[in-house]
């Protein structure tokens, strides 16, 4: 924010408001506008705290070191990350992709990649559907639902990655196929024209 | 082959300028040639090659040539034992940890592709920089036989057709080819073990009449309210059926595929005209369901945009308008997604009211006819 923009999707940036400014301006909207959305869900943890809230290292240190506890407390407080699994798998993965890289939709539109997002993030996105995203309010997934999805993401996202030197940032399987076999061709294509030169060069 | 004598006749002019992508510059060309061995350079030939290629490579290009092949298949030769030695360096119980399992396949995969490259490599140098080059012609004979040994043969065919009795005794000949028949029609008869047929089993999914729906992956019944206030939310749904010991949600993974929809909550005005009454009637307070399978090949097709109302399958972007019915506006499917009628209970549980009017998943030879 601001979008640079309107027509084109904004792509994930650093906030540039600090949350106070956040609070003041969401304040602000409910008061002259009133179309309040969603509560914000405090029992999820928030957003990863940022260096420039924080006068020195020490406090952001702490702060930080008590987001990532809170993030722990909220992933081992899910009672089941496998229906969490299912819930990712039936509802999220189309879009999003099966580890979370994101992916293309219609209309130069993009489901975003959700391997930085917090899980209040995650929450919120649900329940507010940003962008072209439909909603899953709280009836059709429940809050606890909610929990063993964000955590099933969250437990995922620890999982090493065995990309090698190779790594492609776990596009998935189709789009890892399509570019090796779009390299792959493109070398044994390669190699047919040296092989070939000498006669082409007469014919 | 005229065609491309003729053509190089006429392109010789230009011939040395023009480089081809793989050959050699023209400076290299010509001190290949400088030093060529052949005491007569221009001397007469047929073929497509110009006279100074048509000799043997000088020794020294030769050399080079064994040197440079020789130095391709000693890297294929140690890419090779490399090989080997990756496949014992990994043994099997370390490469199901997926950190070193990587490691294990990158090391045999790259030492394959260089072993193998490097003999390819190494040939097309021997070719390219040892062998001579020169056409030989070896035509063929002519293909018809020449009148005398046609009727030779068919003078000595007719003989042992005579001698044999094949055309003077109808009866055994006859019951020869009786005995033949059944062994001709068997392989058409063991078809049938390929069966039974389908019936109308593809037609239909086990949806029906009162069935209640839960959010898949949950074991939970939707009512039509948890959508109510939002249109543009959206869930997957399955049938409701009892658990069973075997299936704890009570469906087989088949019966899934087949019954999987999406249920999608349309804001009121956003329908088009193209849905017909009928359609609408199948909706309930403009919550929609739709099979979530693609009607091309069978993927989930689930990737739904609320703002435009396309439903998009990830695997070849068939593109479906939920607005207008799950009409096809892009892509390679020509089948609307199936729409599932839906309705509430007394209770303000969604149900199905019946049946997918027509066939979900891949399009068969008859998914449009009726039962």
């Amino acid at each position: 924010m601001p979008s640079m923009n309107p027509d084109a999707q904004m792509p994930r940036k650093p906030p540039v408001f600090t949350q106070e400014q956040i609070d003041d301006l969401v304040a602000y909207y409910e008061e002259e506008i009133g179309v309040a959305g969603p509560p914000v869900p405090e029992g999820v943890p928030g957003n990863m705290p940022r260096r420039a809230e924080y006068g020195d290292e020490e406090s952001y240190e702490e702060a930080k070191a008590e987001y990532e506890e809170a993030v722990g407390a909220y992933v081992q407080g899910a009672d089941d990350t496998a229906a969490g699994e299912k819930l990712y798998l039936t509802n999220c993965a189309h879009c999003h992709g099966w580890s979370g890289g994101g992916g293309a939709l219609t209309g130069g539109n993009f489901a975003p990649d959700l391997r930085e997002a917090s899980p209040r993030q995650f929450y919120e996105a649900m329940v507010t559907g940003p962008g072209a995203m439909p909603y899953f309010n709280d009836e059709t997934i429940t809050p606890d639902e909610k929990q063993d999805l964000i955590a099933h993401f969250l437990t995922l996202e620890n999982e090493p990655n065995a990309g090698g030197i190779f790594a492609l940032n776990r596009v998935g399987q189709v789009a890892e196929g399509f570019i090796g076999w779009t390299v792959g061709l493109s070398l044994i294509v390669a190699c047919a024209i040296w092989i070939t030169a000498k006669q082409r060069a007469h014919d | 082959m005229t065609d491309n004598t003729t053509k190089h006749d006429t392109e010789a002019g230009a011939g040395p300028n023009e480089r081809v992508i793989g050959t050699p510059s023209s400076a290299e060309s010509d001190a290949i040639v400088a030093g060529a061995a052949d005491p007569h350079p221009q001397r007469e030939h047929d073929g497509p090659y110009p006279a100074s290629e048509t000799h043997k490579h000088s020794e020294e290009e030769q050399r080079r040539g064994e040197k440079v092949a020789s130095l391709w298949f000693t890297i294929a030769f140690l890419a090779g034992v490399g090989f080997i030695v990756a496949f014992f360096v990994f043994p099997p119980e370390a490469i199901a940890d997926p950190q070193i399992g990587q490691y294990s396949t990158m090391a045999l995969g790259g030492t394959l592709a260089l072993s193998l490259f490097g003999i390819g490599a190494g040939m097309t140098v021997w070719a390219r920089r040892v062998m001579p080059h020169y056409e030989v012609s070896s035509p063929y004979d002519e293909l018809p036989s020449p009148p005398e040994e046609k009727r030779s043969f068919g003078e000595f065919f007719m003989k042992g057709a005579d001698e044999s009795g094949f055309t003077k005794r109808p009866l055994m000949r006859r019951t020869l080819l009786l005995a033949m028949a059944p062994l001709g029609i068997a392989p058409i008869v063991l078809l049938r073990d390929t069966g039974p047929l389908p019936g109308d089993k593809l037609k239909h999914t086990m949806w029906e009449q009162g069935m209640h729906m839960v959010a898949e992956g949950t074991h939970r019944r939707l009512r039509a309210e948890d959508l109510e206030n939002e249109p543009g939310g959206m869930i997957s749904a399955l049938p409701y059926v009892e658990p069973t010991p075997e299936h704890p949600h009570g469906l087989s993974l088949n019966e899934q595929a087949k019954t999987s929809v999406i249920l999608i909550k349309m804001p009121e005005n956003d329908w088009k005209p193209g849905m017909t009454q009928q359609q609408l009637n199948w909706t309930y307070n403009n919550i929609v369901a739709y099979s979530k399978i693609c009607t091309h090949v069978g993927c989930p097709a689930a990737l739904y945009e609320r703002t435009t109302h396309r439903i998009l399958c990830p695997c070849h972007q068939s593109t479906f308008d939920a607005a207008d019915g799950a009409k096809v506006i892009f892509g390679p499917a020509h089948r609307p997604l199936p729409q599932l009628p839906i309705s509430v209970d007394d209770e303000g549980y969604l149900i199905a009211n019946g049946d997918f009017p027509t066939a979900v998943g891949p399009t068969f030879w008859d998914a449009e006819k009726g039962d």
